[in-house]
């Protein structure tokens, strides 16, 4: 006997299927059935998912939907073609685009013309109306059956009779099915709590509304014949054999506008290559270059991807045209023709190893390239989008926004009857940092008994409900365009902001189908980089564009090298300043492999030792093959880049491309799903026949490991670089400049406004504090007696003040306020604004001391239109000038940065008294030598990967010290170690030529010492 | 007050500039201290005030016997910070401070007990305080949430001054558990800030208040948060500094009420206090004459302690909902019988009938010396049913509450009970114990299987089964939450003396069956 599921719910139902798409693929695969139709409710969120395990299963998957109408029948339809494919994903849309997001809205009316192409089943309730399935049967001639789902509620054989009489009535055939809600029945638990959060209740209570059992599972075929009449089993194979249609025939539906009438996409394209060619090199290009533009406008040509190239040519045409700095990153970007078309600024002759990975024959893989633009005016890009394509065809794509622990097990105490105290607890227990993993040591110590009953099936379940996906949110920047009406290809709902809609696919998913699609990515480097170029053109500077700056200039890389890089892109943080050093790059690729290199990937697969090691000429280049050699030569035989794992596979283990390429989907999947066992074995089994050892198929594996979600693609790490050299210069010949850009570009990088500015100071700029009389909103740039310009604090550091506030002060400015009642009454400024002004000492030059400015400012009267305030007669408060400490803490509280002294400064006597080194005496000690130190936070990082290590920088007034923390130590203070700003440590220094740490052995919380003086720490996840 | 003139130093919100030896603040620990005396010259006032502040009353209403040995924090349900609003001494140690949201507190004390803050029984302790400072005076006002005021200038010579009277205060409040500062001054509003500060002071004369403002921080104020810090940003800590802004400057900006209040903290402005009243109950005992051992010799005592109540109900024109009836013994706790009503009762007849039936069942423990009969807190008297046509129906609930009434008088109050159906798919907790007539029926699903009448308590092996199976399976999996998993199949059969019966079977079928009920 044979069988096909044709009603079946995954967990894109939120809150009601308790099992992934995957799952269900595999179980109906194992049960023997002959296909299966995924059924989300008004959703095709789930099938792309549901595709591609059922192609790898080889298990015909139909595509469909359950919809409830608000006024009448139940009804699950299922595309017999595309075109009923696209009726039914412009039927889920109508019903999504009608109510908020996450719901749908779907009468008789939306159906009335019913749904061309689509199969539908008849899902009757309690007590089936014969009028509902009359009416369906108007809409599906010949294509309605009535659905018979017998559920073993003691009532089957009864149910069984009445639907048959029905069905025989109506002249409707009818169809077995099993309402199925989870692959297995252990999930039955699950089910119901997914039921009581859905219900916004608890699990006890929720009553009548749980399923009496666990018979919504896939069932094996024995059960299901001892249920149904084999006419109704044979019926799901009749409609099964229907469906013809399979989502592999949406591939690449790319748009066609961007060949103008009368000419080809190839020859477009090569068209818009010569015309860069000749801007990239006027004197000719040159002959290599010229041979690999060849190929590959060959290849892309033989694939047929012109209108790729060709539609993202036109996006960053549009942006350059705009003056908005972009850049493309990704395999595809980095070619010589992506070059001569603008997209990237990556030269080839500068990197002429990295096109390995451009775009592969035999690899089924779309292009892909990322664009970041200046993250202030992406907008502007989105919008000139939605202008060309226009709505129906351009679609942000969808983020599947998937529980993680503190969410999951939110839901879940909550669903259990845990009270609110207990939820948040236990929620805090899974916060440390990192939440992957639900420790059961944290649980115990946040004063739960693991053994207990309710805390044992709470951590059960959370650990189930992790990774189910929650709801669907907007992507940052991924877009999808289509060729047709995109709302035919997927469904598209309402997103959380108004006016914004989303698909219901991820980019995985559409990766996975092969869809155009873009990621429109905001950067905040680009926005700083292009401001910083702009206060050097004239009349100040000498007008400076991207590609102007000089590559290759040796104090820039000395800069880097004494890893002077507060600011910098990419190589600011503290990770990576501890390796600059050490690496010491002194050109371009250094600068690619920097990028790459500090990352979880490559050192959690032990890559970054031996390349040091090789680097320094401690350790020999060496290869354990000619094949390796010639993937790895360029990083000394160390794999650095996801794609030189690919080719080391294919190369030295003989991967096919696309068996390369499905690693690579899997690598980037283990560690939320598994499954990279079979090529484990595979991988290793090749590597030792083809004579490799097996202490290198080992290390090879483990890299592979270490690569899962954290890998970094040379191709981006080349555009990065990019950015990171252009950012270096700028920092070194024009700090104001720079420094000015960073401030009104924030928020961005690792750094906080005070960090930047201190930065900005010990490299000789001079800093002017935020005047109410002389600044701008933005930072500015002004003349100083020195002929270096100074930096001026701009209004729109000050905290509370609005920016509409600040805009209409300076319009409003003219020739200077004189009083605070003028600025008030001129600027028509509210009095949170004035008062966030006072606070920042901002109005100092118009009354005095903060205090004063603020005595001032509580006095204003709001303005009254008709009855003008007259001047009041009133005392002056006796009111003393603040100290300097408190003015230092006031003015960390309204700017987040002071110009005074450093707060520690202040501190030192009583530091000093207690045996505590300055950062500077830190850096001169020897190496193990005993340190007794400590500073204020500056920030927290806790890598995944890096064995559970802390890095903790510190900062007092003469500089950092970095600390490195073990876990043991890490989680025995820990209270000191989230809560303190001001924190001291003893330990011992560590150091490797230029690199510097402390060792912690014990660290103490000394907050109190900066009474209430709030320096900003930043926690890194 | 001085004439204004804008071009001078101002005219300060208090007149007499700060002693430049001014006590240095030092903050009292929490705990019962006893109040010290301040200076005291010139004019004695014509009031004084005794402000008792209880500054860990939130907590304390809810954990009466917190151990210390477990850090424990109160927090407010409706704030969506769910900031702490008052922790225990231990939480204090380990850095928590009130105002931290709890998921701060949680990171720093992951063990930390958390209660949610409950203003009913915050209210009730503090109406409980109230009568603890009735001891001293009658003019006792409250400032809610967590301060007693109390006017005692009349009882000082009853008590032998100020610093004894706090002293009789504070010992008569050891062994209670509750952390109160307590402080003495002529004003109501100075001992609140005062007894706030923590300070322990017993000020007795209004011109010494402003030597103390130096030394009381401005949180003592409790004015909103944003208020203070507001002054905070001007450099104001405390009330000297206060004091010493201009003060139309200070009204300008602040509000005339605020000025206010700090006057009629000073003495400069009276602030009438609110007297709190303590709700009446009935509380009344009765020495008897001789010694009774049996139950019947209490009647002629009880009957005239009733007497009493139904006058005192009468003149109020109040009902009861219960009483106590304390049997006092020599030499041993008294005996306690307590009494509920189904429904409030205003005359003696209903108290008297079950009175009986207790003391009936209630075997003397030893010989009674006297008796005490206290009345739960007065309810205000429906009055009765006026339509005619009502008159009947009302008359039948009196009848069955007077009823259930006895019933659960003579056979324990477990022992009568409503029995109520529960959404619940498993069939051993599809219904629930009530209030007799409590309780409204759910709807079950019309379509839903049929369930027997009588149900056995537990079900029971049913090993001799002949019958023939007429429908099933339902089968029923769940309850897994509560650790009481249910996996069974279950049919209806017929036996052969024609009785249907409901049957199941465990999943996976093991080879017993189950009867859990039979159809009526």
């Amino acid at each position: 006997m044979a069988y096909a599921e044709l009603h079946c719910l995954s967990n894109f139902t939120f809150l009601r299927g308790a099992s992934h798409p995957e799952e269900l693929v595999r179980r109906a695969r194992e049960l023997g059935y002959a296909a299966l139709a995924l059924t989300d409710e008004c959703s095709l969120a789930g099938v792309v998912r549901a595709h591609a395990a059922a192609r790898a299963a080889g298990l015909p998957l139909l595509v469909g939907s359950e919809f409830a109408l608000a006024d009448g029948p139940r009804l699950v339809a299922l595309a017999a073609s595309r075109r009923g494919y696209g009726a039914l994903a412009r039927f889920i849309t109508r019903g999504r685009r009608a109510a908020a997001k996450g719901r749908y809205r779907l009468a008789r009316a939306d159906l009335a013309a019913g749904l061309e192409d689509c199969l539908a089943l008849w899902l009757p309730g309690a007590t089936p109306g014969a009028e509902e399935g009359a009416w369906l049967a108007e809409r599906f001639p010949g294509r309605l059956w009535l659905a018979v789902e017998l559920l073993t509620t003691g009532t089957d054989r009864a149910r069984l009779a009445e639907l048959l009489t029905l069905a025989r009535s109506l002249g409707l055939p009818a169809v077995a099915a099993g309402d199925v809600h989870m692959h297995q029945r252990r999930r039955r638990a699950l089910q119901d709590t997914l039921t009581a959060v859905r219900l916004k209740t608890t699990v006890a209570r929720a009553g009548l509304a749980l399923y009496p059992n666990g018979e919504r599972v896939l069932r094996p075929l024995s059960r299901l014949a001892e249920l149904y009449p084999p006419e109704l089993l044979e019926a799901t194979l009749e409609i099964a054999a229907r469906c013809r249609f399979a989502l592999d025939e949406l591939r690449y539906e790319y748009p066609e506008e961007v060949v103008p009438v009368g000419t080809t996409p190839a020859a477009h394209l090569r068209r818009l290559v010569a015309e860069g060619e000749a801007r990239r090199w006027p004197g000719g290009t040159p002959p290599a270059v010229a041979a690999l533009i060849g190929r590959e406008l060959a290849l892309i040509a033989e694939l047929g991807y012109e209108r790729y190239f060709l539609t993202v040519h036109d996006l960053v045409a549009f942006a350059r045209g705009r003056d908005i700095l972009c850049q493309g990153r990704g395999s595809a970007a980095n070619s010589a023709a992506c070059y001569a078309l603008g997209i990237t600024e990556v030269d080839p002759a500068r990197m002429n190893l990295l096109f390995e990975r451009f775009l592969s024959r035999e690899r089924n893989e779309p292009p892909d390239i990322d664009v970041d633009f200046e993250h202030e005016r992406r907008e502007e890009v989105i919008q000139y989008l939605y202008a060309k394509y226009g709505r129906a065809r351009a679609a942000l794509t969808a983020t599947v926004i998937c529980y993680r622990p503190k969410s999951a097990v939110r839901d879940v105490g909550k669903a259990l009857g845990l009270d609110p105290a207990q939820v948040e607890r236990l929620a805090s227990a899974m916060q440390w940092w990192d939440g992957r993993e639900i420790e059961d040591g944290r649980i115990r110590e946040a004063g739960f008994e693991l053994a207990n009953p309710l805390i044992a099936r709470t951590l059960a379940l959370t650990r189930e409900l992790q990774g189910f996906p929650r709801h669907l949110s907007q992507h940052t920047g991924g877009f999808v365009i289509s060729r047709g009406s995109l709302e035919e290809l997927v469904p598209i709902e309402n997103a959380a902001m108004p006016e914004r809609t989303v698909i219901q696919w991820d980019k995985d998913d559409l990766d996975q189908l092969g869809l155009l699609k873009v990621d429109v990515l905001g950067l905040g480097m680009l926005s700083a980089i292009r401001r910083a170029l702009a206060l050097l053109s004239p009349p100040r500077g000498r007008g400076l564009r991207f590609q102007d700056i000089p590559p290759e200039d040796p104090a820039v890389y000395d800069m880097i090298c004494r890893a002077d890089t507060v600011g910098v892109f990419q190589i600011e943080s503290r990770a990576q300043m501890a390796m600059l050093p050490r690496l010491k790059p002194r050109c371009y690729y250094d600068l690619v492999i920097e990028v790459a290199i500090v990352r979880p990937g490559p050192i959690q697969g032990q890559m970054v030792h031996p390349y040091l090691r090789r680097r320094s000429g401690e350790e020999p280049v060496v290869y354990p093959g000619p094949e390796v050699e010639s993937v790895l030569s360029r990083t000394l035989g160390v794999p650095i880049f996801q794609e030189q794992v690919m080719q080391l596979a294919m190369v030295a283990a003989d991967f096919t491309p696309g068996e390369a390429d499905q690693l690579r989907r899997a690598m980037a999947a283990w560690k939320r799903r598994g499954g990279l066992e079979p090529f484990e074995a595979k991988l290793k089994g090749r590597l030792r026949a083809k004579g490799y050892s097996q202490e290198f198929a080992d290390r090879i594996f483990q890299q592979i490991l270490g690569f899962g979600d954290y890998g970094f693609p040379e191709s981006h790490a080349a555009s990065f670089a990019l950015l990171v050299y252009v950012s270096a210069w700028l920092k070194h010949y024009e700090p104001a400049a720079f420094c000015c850009a960073l401030l009104n570009s924030q928020p961005m990088g690792f750094y906080a406004p005070a960090q930047l500015v201190r930065d900005a100071r010990t490299h000789g700029v001079t800093v002017r504090g935020a005047d109410a009389n002389t600044s701008a909103v933005d930072s500015t740039l002004e003349d100083a007696e020195s002929g270096a310009p100074a930096l001026r604090l701009g209004l729109g550091l000050v905290r509370g003040l609005s920016r509409a506030g600040a805009e209409r002060l300076v319009a409003a400015r003219g020739e200077g306020y004189r009083t605070i009642a003028e600025l008030a009454r001129r600027a028509a400024l509210p009095r949170h604004d004035l008062a966030a002004l006072a606070r920042a000492g901002a109005l100092a030059g118009l009354a005095g001391h903060r205090r004063r400015a603020g005595w001032e400012v509580l006095g204003v009267e709001p303005e009254r239109p008709l009855a003008p305030s007259p001047l009041r007669a009133e005392g002056l408060p006796l009111l003393r000038p603040p100290f300097e400490g408190a003015d230092i803490v006031a003015d960390y509280r309204a700017l987040g940065l002071t110009l005074g002294r450093h707060p520690v400064a202040l501190l030192r006597p009583a530091l000093a008294a207690g045996g505590w080194l300055t950062a500077l005496a830190v850096a001169g000690l020897p190496d193990g030598a005993a340190v007794r130190t400590g500073g204020i936070v500056v920030t927290r990082q806790r890598p995944g990967p890096a064995g559970g290590v802390v890095f903790v920088t510190l900062e007092d007034e003469t500089g950092y010290v970095n600390l490195v923390i073990w876990s043991r130590i890490a989680d025995a203070e820990r209270r000191a170690l989230i809560g303190a700003r001001l924190l001291g440590v003893t330990g011992r220094m560590q150091r490797q030529g230029e690199v510097r740490h402390v060792v912690v052995d014990t660290l103490e919380d000394r907050s109190a010492l900066l009474g209430s003086l709030q320096a900003p720490a930043r926690d890194f996840r | 007050m001085r004439e204004e003139r804008p071009a001078d130093p101002a005219p300060a919100l208090a007149p007499a500039p700060l002693p430049a030896s001014a006590p240095a603040a030092r903050r009292a620990p929490l705990a019962l201290v006893p109040p010290r005396a301040a200076p005291a010259a010139g004019i004695a006032a014509r009031e004084l005030w005794l402000a008792a502040h209880f500054a860990r009353l939130p907590l304390e209403a809810l954990l009466p016997q917190t151990s210390p040995a477990r850090a424990a924090a109160v927090i407010d349900a409706g704030d969506p910070r769910r900031a702490v609003v008052c922790c225990n001494e231990r939480a204090a140690r380990q850095g928590i401070v009130p105002g931290m949201a709890l998921a701060g507190a949680l990171a720093r004390v992951p063990g930390l007990r958390v209660e949610e803050r409950q203003p009913a029984a915050e209210a009730a302790l503090l109406d409980r305080l109230a009568r603890w400072a009735l001891q001293f005076t009658p003019m006792v006002s409250l400032e809610p949430p967590a301060t007693v005021l109390a006017e005692v200038r009349g009882s000082l010579d009853l008590f032998g001054g100020a610093m004894a009277l706090c002293r009789r205060g504070l010992s008569s409040l050891s062994g209670s558990g509750l952390g109160a500062s307590l402080a003495i001054a002529p004003t109501p509003r100075a001992a609140l800030w005062l007894a706030r500060a923590g300070l322990g002071l017993t000020v007795t004369r209004t011109d010494a208040l402003p030597g103390l403002a130096a030394r009381l921080p401005l949180a003592c104020l409790q004015w909103p948060a944003e208020t203070v810090a507001a002054l905070a940003e001007l450099g104001i800590r405390n009330l000297a500094e206060l004091l010493r802004l201009p003060r139309a400057g200070f009204a300008a900006r602040f509000g005339p009420q605020r000025l206010d209040e700090l006057d009629a903290g000073l003495g400069r402005r009276p602030e009438p206090r609110r007297r709190h009243l303590v709700p009446e109950r009935f509380d009344e005992r009765l020495a008897l004459s001789c010694e009774a051992v049996t139950a019947a010799a209490l009647q002629p005592a009880l009957e005239r302690l009733l007497a009493n109540l139904e006058a005192f109900l009468r003149a109020r024109a109040c009902g009861i909902s219960g009483m106590r009836l304390d049997l006092l013994h020599r030499a041993r706790v008294p005996t306690r019988l307590r009494l509920a009503l189904a429904r409030a009762a205003s005359d003696a007849g209903p108290l008297r009938e079950l009175l009986r039936e207790r003391l009936a069942r209630c075997p003397l423990p030893a010989s009674v010396t006297g008796l005490r009969l206290r009345s739960a807190a007065l309810l205000p008297q429906a009055p009765r049913a006026a339509s005619l046509l009502e008159r009947g129906r009302s008359a039948d609930l009196e009848a069955t509450a007077r009823l259930l009434d006895r019933l659960r008088a003579r056979l324990g109050r477990q022992a009568v009970f409503g029995v109520r159906p529960v959404a619940e798919h498993r069939p051993e907790r599809a219904w629930r114990i009530v209030e007799p007539g409590g309780g409204t029926a759910i709807l079950w699903p019309a379509s839903a299987p049929p369930r027997p009448l009588w149900m056995l308590a537990e079900p029971q092996p049913f090993a001799d089964w002949d019958g023939v199976q007429i429908s099933g399976p339902e089968r029923i999996e769940t309850g897994w939450w509560d650790g009481h998993d249910v996996r069974r199949d279950y049919y209806v059969a017929w036996t052969r003396a024609g009785v249907r019966l409901w049957i199941f079977r465990e999943r996976p079928p093991g080879d017993g069956w189950f009867l859990h009920g039979v159809f009526g």
